[in-house]
């Protein structure tokens, strides 16, 4: 009876709205979004319009549109870390709005962790999004003073590595290459600098970096796990400002000019670190270690007119190591080991907008990563190098179209790989031979299509398809072998040489990325996500984790690419006026041919790498709870994972063609169970402390199963590969940051930041490994950093 | 701490932190060790002496805590040449495992030799078909003085380096693997325990508590009977492929780190370079990295050892170790120690860093006895080709 009247007044209200709508005006609302203090656009803003009765989001330049009926209207624009900006009218013309949005910096009040904008992750129809507040990363606990991009990405769900000298991160079970790096556009190849200790991105200059992990939007290619997409401030345009720290790793310097106000402007920021003189301090091990790093960007930014943007963005980055704790090149006698490693990126971008629904934005691409290994000779000035190097080149243009409920983008990126996979340069040597193994050329094509719209109320899709396309030429020989059996030297069918720019193998596909967001209420969310993805250069190595001078290799005849699939569910929930998020996210992927290495493989200026290697299948599962406190004095988040992921490697019967006996097994980084928290407490205007815990199941490593001796040394004997795990790790940082009241409303600004890593000094294990001293073999455990690390540093700016 | 700079505040700061940080310490790893493996370890060598096969197996014990390793006995070791004729190996009297080769039998250029081995349980393996390879001799030894290097042998980090050069035969896929011995005259042939005084009679002499040095707390050394020698040997694989020097002279290859032992004279150290085949290379690169070069930042995950011996009959039992047929370089080098004159070092003595603190003589004119230098793997009263007594 009840229900019966309830459907009566739905239906009468329905019709008669229905009715109503006939005979009223609608009208246009446009407007910008605007940072008060710099009037920098403010891309990604949320829009909030009569309650929630139409969402939206900014676009690239901070502009909004919109239509709405004569009447009342209540607008909230909303950003993270910014004041929610609210707006009452009664609309009765077409009415333009520029919208100022005020920082929390001077308010007490804080945002930490997760999407854009704190209702985002129930409105959006994309899973698996984490933002990391750049604000947020400089408060929490860092490692020496170091503020870490790839550290902070840890403490969220989802995220792992093997450990502390991890070189990358590994995302819901997918090797540390199938992450797509970007810094502004441009691919970073090897994210560390000291081989892992402190991450290459300049912390001081990011505005915003996003971890996609789960729906990968579509002009996205290239890789098989995850992309981080990292973007460097725009230069003001308005107000200089410089700023500086001194730290105990490194000195680090920022200045924002603008050169032609509200036209041009410059951001160049670097850092040094030069002090490995201290290394031996922190350990005796350390002493014959060398090592120094450096790393600079600059960013210029040129407002031509309203329509048009052109920002130019370089980043170098230099890397120094001497030390046997990589090992060294066993097959080259020399008195010691270098690795000298360099990143030099350009990147530009130029931003067309047609009208208030269109524009279109074109990005140039330049990258080179040179990694070499240099081994001074013997009673001799001369250096025996290995040098490698990747060259990068890409045009990608994005088309942007909004029309009612439809967010439409649509582009084509190309990318050409150069890839000298290694070249021995003997210099002087009487003992080494000049050897260069055969470039690699690539081409890489890929289109795409994605429409977010909604369907119904509650209904919201984002459907997008890409088709990527690889192709490897010659100048270079490649091998055929006999099909169904191991590749090696004697099972080579046939030889082909192809000439310069012929087609030697292509290989391409559709990737389909659809997300469905469905709205059980306006606090709560279930989504459902697909997407695929395909990875055609890739890392080869066979240690724990790559090493700066691990070889890339592109696919060809003998390599195929990988594929990832991946299929989450999750659900998402407002609390308490969006001051609480929960959600928890499920997901499954399954990556098909993986590479893994043959025992003993050698990949160093191999010819014919796939003799050595194999290729296998990943499939990589989990269930991520996420829950967070984005406002208040307290802010903070504390997460849990569940999350497996396990190889199989079976390319034929015999056991060279198999890992495990073609049994899955578990990944070097298979964590299952992760437990983050991070808690930050904003006391007075004048100091905050925060904390980080971390726990996480150890990490796979291999016992051996029996005891042989050989030449009266004893030797441990292994059979199953990963068949144990290293004790569990667990770790609590507190940091305090400590701001001079005096300090407050001048133009000079000084903050000391005080930070304990592992405050109770446990000592991880970073590998338990066996080792034969006088001939007797005996465990051990490497322990990174096995004692509370307290580092203070002090940072400046005028403004 | 108020008013001091920065600096000096960073300064303390990073004292404190200078407590161990970055560190390798012994792990309490609970073994399940499961698999019995047959072991051996088998080299055919070109040069004229013993030919030994040592075959021992690992067993499990203590519920897979650890392993024995003991000698196989009574096994019937052949070598199998060309396919054809049949030279059975001996089983030692003195050293059980080891089998010993007919005298005068070496490997020669162009003949194939196949090890076959059958247990005394009657499970018989067999090695896949080795051939002979001709190699290349070592032309050049030479040291140099490492006074600050990284530690070796007990943290001592003042020691030589001994080098050698050798010509790369044009081709690839020239494989080598150094071993070496390393001869310093030695001059105490027995040490007795706290509380203990040697006696020589029976040969070769004892040990026994006797009441006198009952509350003595130092150890004593005896001095040998004549001239005597101890002999190291290497306990690293150091293997090497032809990879990147194909054809040209392998130039300053590390083959021993000598610390300064003694002062006051020179020692000998005898190389041994062998060329081996891709598969031995292999085996051993894997043996050593997984073993020797294993603690750093980036280990390479150890893997299942292979070697070239198989069970005959088909069945899964595990065998490691290799059967090799080299082709053999012996080099002999004098290290001069001469060059230490004017350093500040304390030498490590031959008493595995102890100091050599002999039985004071006393009212009893018999005492300190002499001890034998007995002969065996570790001491040679056997002068050693090539030795040079110091002036």
């Amino acid at each position: 009876m009840n229900f019966s009247k309830h459907l009566f007044i739905l239906l009468f209200t329905v019709v008669l709205f229905s009715q109503k709508a006939f005979s009223q005006n609608y009208f246009t609302i446009t407007g910008t979004i605007k940072d008060s203090t710099d009037n920098n656009f403010m891309p990604n803003a949320t829009i909030n319009i009569n309650y929630g009765q139409k969402l939206m989001l900014a676009d690239a330049q901070g502009k909004f549109k919109f239509t709405v009926k004569q009447g009342e209207l209540i607008l909230v624009v909303k950003y993270v870390n910014y004041l929610p900006y609210r707006l009452r009218m009664i609309v009765k013309e077409d009415t333009n709005i520029d919208v100022y949005l005020k920082e929390f910096s001077s308010n007490l009040e804080q945002v930490t962790v997760s999407s854009k904008s704190s209702d985002n992750n129930v409105k959006r129809p994309l899973m698996g999004v984490s933002t990391l507040n750049i604000k947020d990363l400089k408060k929490i606990p860092t490692v020496l003073g170091e503020i870490d991009v790839l550290r902070g990405l840890q403490m969220l769900p989802g995220v792992t590595s093997v450990g502390e000298a991890s070189n990358g991160v590994n995302v819901r079970g997918g090797t540390t290459d199938q992450n797509l790096m970007l810094l502004d556009e441009a691919p970073i190849f090897n994210p560390t600098h000291m081989f892992g200790l402190f991450s290459a991105f300049p912390s001081d200059a990011l505005s915003s970096f996003d971890l996609y992990k789960g729906n990968v939007p579509s002009r996205y290619g290239g890789r098989a796990a995850a992309v981080l997409d990292v973007s460097l401030a725009n230069p003001s345009l308005t107000k200089s400002k410089a700023q500086f720290a001194i730290g105990l790793v490194s000195t680090k310097a920022l200045v924002d000019i603008p050169l032609i106000k509200d036209k041009l402007g410059i951001l160049i920021a670097g850092r040094l670190a030069l002090n490995d003189f201290l290394l031996p301090l922190v350990s005796e091990r350390l002493e014959d270690i060398k090592a120094k790093f450096a790393d600079g960007t600059a960013k210029l930014f040129y407002r031509v007119n309203n329509k048009n943007t052109i920002s130019f963005t370089v980043y170098n980055s230099v890397d120094f190591i001497q030390t046997n704790i990589l090992g060294s090149i066993n097959n080259i006698n020399s008195t010691a080991t270098q690795f000298d490693y360099r990143t030099l990126n350009f990147s530009g971008k130029w931003l067309k907008i047609i009208n208030d629904r269109l524009n279109i934005q074109t990005i140039l691409v330049s990258s080179k990563y040179a990694p070499q290994t240099i081994l001074p000779e013997l009673n001799s000035e001369n250096k025996v190098r290995i040098y490698q190097d990747i060259k990068f080149k890409q045009v990608r243009t994005n088309i942007n179209y909004t029309k009612n409920k439809h967010k439409i983008e649509t582009g084509f990126d190309a990318t050409y790989y150069d890839i000298n996979p290694g070249e021995l340069k003997p210099g002087t040597s009487a003992g080494v031979s000049a050897i260069k193994t055969p470039m690699e050329n690539g081409l890489e094509l890929g289109g795409f299509l994605e429409d977010e719209f909604d369907l119904t109320n509650k209904l919201t899709v984002s459907a997008g398809v890409r088709y990527s396309y690889y192709a490897t030429f010659g100048p270079n020989t490649f091998r055929t072998y006999t099909a169904g059996e191991e590749k090696t030297q004697s099972t080579v069918l046939d030889s082909t040489v192809f000439a310069k720019g012929a087609l030697a193998k292509s290989y391409g596909g559709f990737e389909p990325r659809i997300g469905i967001n469905y709205a059980i209420n306006s606090e709560s969310s279930i989504k459902i996500g697909l997407n695929t993805m395909r990875q055609y250069l890739q890392v080869i190595s066979n240690t724990t984790t790559p090493i700066p001078t691990s070889r890339w290799k592109s696919s060809d005849i003998n390599i195929k690419p990988q594929v990832s699939q991946l299929i989450s569910f999750g659900y998402f929930r407002n609390l308490n006026d969006d001051v609480f998020e929960i959600s928890t996210e499920a997901y499954y992927k399954t990556t098909s041919n993986i590479i893994d290495y043959k025992p003993g493989a050698s990949f160093l200026l191999q010819k014919n790498i796939e003799t050595e290697l194999l290729q296998g299948k990943n499939k990589s599962y989990g269930v991520e709870l996420m829950f967070s406190k984005k406002k208040g004095e307290l802010t903070g988040w504390a997460n849990y994972t569940y999350a497996r992921s396990l190889n199989q490697v079976k390319e034929g019967s015999g056991n060279t063609q198999q890992i495990n006996y073609g049994n899955w097994y578990a990944t070097n980084y298979d964590r299952p169970h992760t437990f983050n928290a991070a808690i930050v407490i904003n006391q007075t205007k004048t100091h905050d402390f925060s904390f980080n815990f971390t726990y996480s199941t150890g990490r796979p490593f291999t016992v051996p199963k029996a005891f042989i001796q050989s030449n009266g040394v004893t030797y441990p004997f292994y059979t199953d590969r990963n068949n144990s795990r290293i004790p569990d790790y667990h770790r609590l940082d507190f940091s305090w940051n400590i701001y001079n009241p005096k300090n407050l409303n001048r133009k000079y600004k000084g903050n000391w930041n005080f930070t304990v890593y592992n405050l109770y000094g446990r000592k991880n294990a970073y590998s338990v490994f066996i080792r034969s001293t006088d001939r007797v073999s005996n465990p051990y455990k490497l322990t990174i950093f096995g004692a509370p690390i307290p580092s203070l540093s002090y940072n400046f700016k005028f403004e | 701490m108020k008013n001091y700079p920065i600096f000096v505040k960073l300064l303390l700061f990073f004292i404190f932190i200078s407590s161990i940080v970055s560190c390798i310490d012994p792990f309490d790893l609970k073994y399940d060790l499961n698999k019995t493996v047959l072991i051996v370890d088998g080299v055919l060598s070109d040069e004229n002496g013993e030919q030994t096969i040592i075959i021992k197996q690992s067993t499990p014990n203590l519920q897979g805590l650890s392993s024995s390793i003991i000698p196989l006995e009574k096994a019937k070791v052949e070598i199998l040449v060309n396919g054809a004729e049949k030279i059975p190996y001996v089983e030692s009297l003195v050293n059980p495992g080891n089998y010993i080769g007919p005298a005068n039998f070496k490997a020669e250029l162009n003949k194939t030799y196949q090890l076959i081995i059958t247990t005394a349980a009657g499970k018989s393996f067999q090695s896949k078909i080795e051939k002979l390879k001709q190699g290349s001799i070592i032309k050049k030894t030479y040291q140099k003085l490492e006074l600050n290097g990284k530690p070796v042998d007990k943290n001592f980090k003042a020691y030589h380096n001994i080098y050698l050069d050798t010509d790369d035969p044009a081709g690839k896929g020239n494989y080598y693997l150094w071993t070496w011995k390393l001869y310093e005259k030695q001059e105490v042939c027995r040490s007795c325990d706290t509380q203990e005084r040697y006696y020589p009679n029976p040969y070769p002499g004892r040990c026994i508590k006797d009441l006198p040095n009952f509350l003595r707390n130092t150890i004593y050394d005896y001095q040998c009977a004549g001239d005597c020698w101890e002999i190291l040997h290497s306990l690293s694989a150091n293997v090497m492929s032809d990879d990147f020097s194909d054809g040209k002279t392998i130039t300053a290859r590390l083959i021993a780190q000598v610390p300064i032992y003694q002062l006051n004279a020179g020692a000998l150290i005898e190389i041994h370079q062998q060329s081996i085949d891709a598969d031995t290379y292999k085996y051993m690169k894997i043996l050593v990295d997984q073993n020797q070069n294993s603690g750093g930042l980036a280990d390479t995950p150890p893997v299942s050892l292979v070697g070239n011996i198989e069970s005959a009959n088909g069945d899964n039992e595990t065998v490691a170790g290799y059967f090799r047929v080299t082709d053999e370089s012996i080099n002999k080098y004098w290290i001069d120690r001469t060059d230490i004159a004017g350093q500040e070092i304390k030498p490590i003595g031959l008493l595995g860093g102890r100091a050599v603190s002999l039985e004071p003589t006393g009212m009893d004119t018999t005492r300190p006895p002499f001890a034998p230098c007995i002969e065996g793997y570790t001491r040679t009263k056997i002068r050693p080709t090539g030795w040079q007594d110091s002036k």
